[in-house]
C-alpha cells in the first residue's frame, strides 16, 4: 500500500490558515523549531512536547551485522539514535473514532 | 527542553511575533501531525525525520501478578525514524 506523505509544505500551509502568519515566516518558523529539537539532541538534552511526546536519545554499542543478501559481515559502528516515545495523550486521540 | 521552552525560545528568536502566536504556531505544527497519523497519513520533515502510525490489532496479555489472561485492544502507535542527516548531526 502507498501511503501518502504529508510534508513541511502542507505543514507550513495549516499554520498559514490558522494563525495568518505568513507562508514564508511559517515556514522558517517550522525550520527553527525542528532545529530547535536538533539542538537540545544534542546537547543530550530530551525534548518533552507536551500533548505530542518525547525525544530522546539512546548509546548504541557497535555490533556485528550481516548484508541479508550476500551474507557478508561487518560491523554496526557505535552510535546514537533518537527515540521517540508517543505521549499517552497522542495514542488516545490517534485510536478515538 | 520542554515544550513551553521551545515557545519561549521561538519567540525570542522572532521578535516580530507576539508570544501568543509562538504557541499558536508549535501547538498548530504538532497538532497537524498528529491530525495526519490520525488520518492514515505518514508525515515526512526532511532533515529531521518520519513520522507514521502503526495499527496493532486485538492481543491477549497475561496479568503477570495473577496469570489472569486479558485482551488488549486494537491501538495505534506513533514511529519515528530520524532522517540519516540527523543521524550524521549527532554521530559527529
Amino acid at each position: 500500500m502507498v501511503q501518502q506523505t504529508i510534508t513541511r509544505q502542507d505543514l507550513t500551509e495549516v499554520i498559514f490558515r490558522k494563525t495568518s502568519i505568513p507562508r514564508k515566516l511559517s515556514n522558517k518558523i517550522i525550520d527553527d523549531i525542528i532545529n530547535e529539537v536538533i539542538t537540545s539532541l544534542e546537547k543530550e538534552k530530551e525534548v518533552k512536547i507536551a500533548k505530542f511526546g518525547t525525544f530522546s536519545l539512546r548509546q548504541k554499542e557497535s555490533r556485528v551485522g550481516r548484508n541479508p543478501k550476500t551474507k557478508e559481515e561487518f560491523t554496526i559502528s557505535a552510535r546514537k539514535v533518537v527515540l521517540f516515545k508517543p505521549s499517552p495523550t497522542i495514542k488516545k486521540y490517534l485510536y478515538e473514532e | 527542553m520542554k515544550r513551553s521552552e521551545l515557545i519561549e525560545n521561538i519567540a525570542l528568536k522572532h521578535k516580530e511575533l507576539e508570544y501568543q502566536d509562538a504557541v499558536n504556531v508549535v501547538d498548530t505544527m504538532f497538532g497537524e501531525i498528529s491530525n495526519c497519523l490520525k488520518r492514515g497519513y505518514r508525515v515526512e520533515l526532511r532533515g529531521f525525520g518520519v513520522f507514521s502510525a502503526k495499527e496493532r490489532n486485538f492481543s491477549k496479555a497475561r496479568n503477570p501478578k495473577t496469570g489472569e489472561q486479558v485482551a488488549v485492544s486494537p491501538r495505534k502507535n506513533v514511529k519515528f525514524k530520524m532522517s540519516t542527516k540527523l543521524q550524521g548531526i549527532l554521530n559527529k
